[in-house]
């Protein structure tokens, strides 16, 4: 007996915004690399320090929030998701432009720049 | 007749530019000037600069095992188109200039314990070539000392010891060590070179114990290790329990002249001074000995009755000041104070007047500080007479603690002796110019030196509280000292806030230029980077620093020795960095500038220091210029 299984289709705001975070998670994944290289590194100038660990740290929380952001429904849990990523987002580059680790800030302010198109998609 | 006179000056100037191709000591010279003439890399091109080659030692100890921390600070010398580096753990390798590659190592096979100071310390090699020209096995060979006494005399080709120096090779200077032999005779600066002689000073330890082995200079034979001469910084006969007043650091030689330069430290125990009141004119002084015999030819005290560890800590700076057409013959000496004193070199008077001041009594019982210190009117110090005042961040961040700390404190500027409420002392003895002292353009008379803005509190413990604090003593460089034998114990601490940040405004290191033609100071700028748990502090906070600078014919700076584990070229200009790169640990040592097959290397020590950070190293690193194509 044929069966027909009938999937619900996301409403197109819903589709572009899945779509940013997913655009979100690729500097945040690129900023992870980054922090990573910078912490393991010996010619980093900040391999094993703390301020290096925070800031992979940061910017794995990021990449989880970017996450968090794509398979969330808008509810006050993405909203508190939203408002983490930023604030987390604002600290880890604080963090970078402190550790002079260029490329993470670089990567943390691409990915800032992703969170904002993704308030604006979703207003 | 005019080329005959052109040749015979280049004549006469071609060894010199030869010798200055290469980096033959401590200082690249035996004046201390840290002066290069290559000419390849330039202000235009730095920015260019490359790592070529990097050596790890291997002789690296951050302490937590067996081996006692490791503090390298030694400059490499480039001679017999070889690279000789000392590593702390008293080796000798010797390596090809342009591709690091490792022609012979020495093992002295000492033993690796902190016998005078916390940490394994070493400074380098010395190199010296037999002034007769003559070849063969040892007549060119690299000395190395070690923490417990002894100097190797290894063949500079083959690294083999040169049998006919001291016993087998191996000088034990302990030898002239008596009577109050409370420690070795460490060995930790390489040996001066004054023509075919040898100039061994020593460090100790004036921190534990009241009295100590008298400060002394042996002067021995380069071939065969035989004393020829000894000078004591402190009468046989004094009156008084101390000691020390010892040469810590490098000297230097004006050979044309016949005279050495001793920077004598200050007497022990460092901080209390009430049983060493008579006169002691060496201590804590510049003094010029004839090279030949040891005699004393001149001496000037920098500090009075020194009871603050004002250690006179680096090779004077000897330089032919350009003046109404001619040259003055000066010295130039740096000091913790953060005041240089500009000398005439053959006489020691001054060059720029020196005032004596009055400054603050002591209110310790049984002290006697001196009622008046020397002080340059020219140039002006590069550290303050008081300091910065409540850095306020450090204040807020730990709810006024720094404030209320600075009021509890005895502080009348400079020269505020060490008291039972605790003193500030600024500049305190980790501050000011270090032993790495300065750079000079010979041409242009204009010197560079570096200096460390740093707050710390001396406090005095009356003997019986101090045994109950430290159940015998410490003999650690910060915290605790004994001085055994005097009425007091010390505690020395830097003034930190409990987060660890500094209570005085920055900043915290600097780099200057004075033009001694005038003593005028033509910039003085923020030097490095503070870094605090990998994070870098604004660059105008600069970072206190160790080692010293270079200066190249060029106009450029080459310097590590900041805490950011940086190293940098600096505009000699402006000082503006110019170029800088990531090393292993902070390069608390003077870089080697050199040419090598017709390019030009800079050469950095990366070792560490736990003074400034805890952070150590192995790394030799050579810098040059893409080849050209």
């Amino acid at each position: 007996m044929a069966t027909t299984t009938t999937y619900p289709t996301l409403p197109p705001n819903l589709l572009r915004e899945r779509l940013v975070a997913q655009i979100m998670a690729v500097p945040a994944a690129l900023a992870v690399v980054a922090a990573l290289v910078e912490f393991l590194w010996h010619g980093s100038g900040v391999s094993w320090t703390t301020g290096a660990a925070l800031s992979l740290f940061g910017c794995v929380a990021l990449l989880f929030g970017a996450f968090m952001l794509k398979v969330l429904s808008p509810g006050a849990l993405r909203t508190t998701f939203t408002l983490l990523v930023l604030i987390g987002g604002v600290l880890t580059a604080l963090a970078a432009w402190f550790l002079e680790s260029h490329l993470v800030l670089i990567a943390v302010l691409a990915m800032l720049l992703c969170w904002l198109l993704f308030i604006l998609v979703t207003r | 007749m005019r080329i005959l006179a052109t040749v015979l000056i280049l004549g006469s100037a071609m060894p010199a530019l030869a010798q200055q191709a290469e980096w033959r000591s401590f200082h690249g010279d035996e004046m201390g000037q840290k002066f290069s003439r290559s000419e390849q890399i330039t202000p235009e091109n730095v920015g260019k600069l490359e790592k070529v080659w990097e050596l790890h030692t291997g002789d690296v100890s951050d302490g937590k095992g067996d081996i006692p921390g490791t503090v390298w600070s030694a400059t490499p010398i480039v001679a017999n188109d070889t690279v000789y580096i000392g590593t702390p753990f008293y080796r000798v390798i010797a390596v090809e200039p342009d591709t690091g590659k490792v022609k012979w190592t020495y093992d002295p096979k000492t033993e690796l314990k902190a016998l005078t100071q916390p940490e394994l310390k070493n400074r380098g090699v010395t190199y010296w070539a037999a002034s007769d020209g003559s070849t063969g096995p040892c007549s060119k060979r690299v000395y190395i000392g070690t923490m417990s006494g002894q100097i190797h005399a290894l063949d500079a080709d083959s690294g083999q010891l040169c049998k006919d120096f001291g016993q087998g090779g191996i000088l034990d200077v302990n030898q002239w060590n008596k009577p109050d032999a409370n420690f070795p005779l460490s060995q930790l600066q390489p040996p001066t070179v004054y023509k075919d002689t040898l100039l061994l000073g020593w460090a100790g330890k004036d921190w534990v114990d009241s009295k100590n082995p008298l400060g002394s200079v042996h002067a021995v034979d380069a071939r065969t290790g035989a004393l020829k001469w000894k000078f004591y910084s402190i009468d046989p006969d004094y009156p008084g329990k101390t000691g020390t007043a010892n040469i810590w650091t490098a000297m230097s030689v004006d050979e044309q002249n016949g005279l050495v330069y001793l920077p004598v430290s200050s007497p022990s125990p460092d901080f209390y001074g009430g049983d060493r009141t008579a006169p002691m004119p060496y201590a804590t002084s510049v003094t010029a000995l004839n090279g030949d015999t040891g005699a004393v030819v001149w001496s000037r005290q920098l500090v009075h009755h020194d009871i603050w560890d004002y250690d006179i800590n680096a090779a004077p700076t000897l330089v032919d000041i350009p003046k109404d057409g001619g040259t003055v013959p000066a010295l130039v000496q740096t000091s913790k104070m953060g005041m240089m004193f500009v000398l005439n070199r053959l006489t020691g008077e001054p060059i720029f007047p020196i005032e004596e001041r009055p400054v603050p009594a002591s209110d310790v019982a049984g002290e006697e500080a001196a009622p008046t210190q020397p002080y340059p009117t020219l140039p002006k110090p590069m550290i303050a007479d008081h300091w910065s005042g409540v850095f306020k961040l450090a204040d807020i961040a730990s709810f006024g603690w720094c404030s209320r700390k600075a009021a509890e404190l005895r502080n009348e500027g400079r020269y505020t002796p060490p008291s039972l409420q605790g003193s500030l002392a600024f500049p305190a003895t980790a501050g000011g110019m270090q032993w790495g002292g300065g750079t000079v353009d010979p041409e242009t008379g204009i010197y560079y030196v570096n200096s460390s803005h740093v707050v710390q509190i001396y406090q005095l413990i009356a003997r019986a509280e101090y045994d109950k604090l430290s159940s015998g003593g410490s003999e650690a460089e910060g915290g605790l000292f004994p001085m055994h034998g005097s009425p007091y114990g010390f505690r020395l601490t830097n003034f930190l806030n409990p987060l660890g940040m500094p209570c005085w405004a920055p900043p915290y290191g600097t780099m200057a230029a004075i033009d001694l033609k005038t003593g005028k100071t033509l910039w003085d700028e923020p030097f490095g980077q503070v870094q605090q748990w990998g994070f870098y502090m604004p660059e105008s906070w600069g970072s206190p620093t160790i080692g010293g600078p270079v200066l190249t014919k060029t106009g450029l700076i080459f310097i590590g020795a900041s805490m950011d584990a940086r190293v940098r070229a600096l505009d000699a200009k402006t000082g503006k960095v110019l170029w800088k790169a990531q090393v292993d640990a902070p390069a608390v040592s003077i870089p080697a500038v050199f040419d090598y097959k017709g390019r030009e290397y800079v050469l950095f020590a990366a070792g560490g220091n736990s003074i400034i950070k805890p952070q150590v190293g192995d790394q030799l690193v050579a810098f040059a210029l893409p080849p050209a194509k």
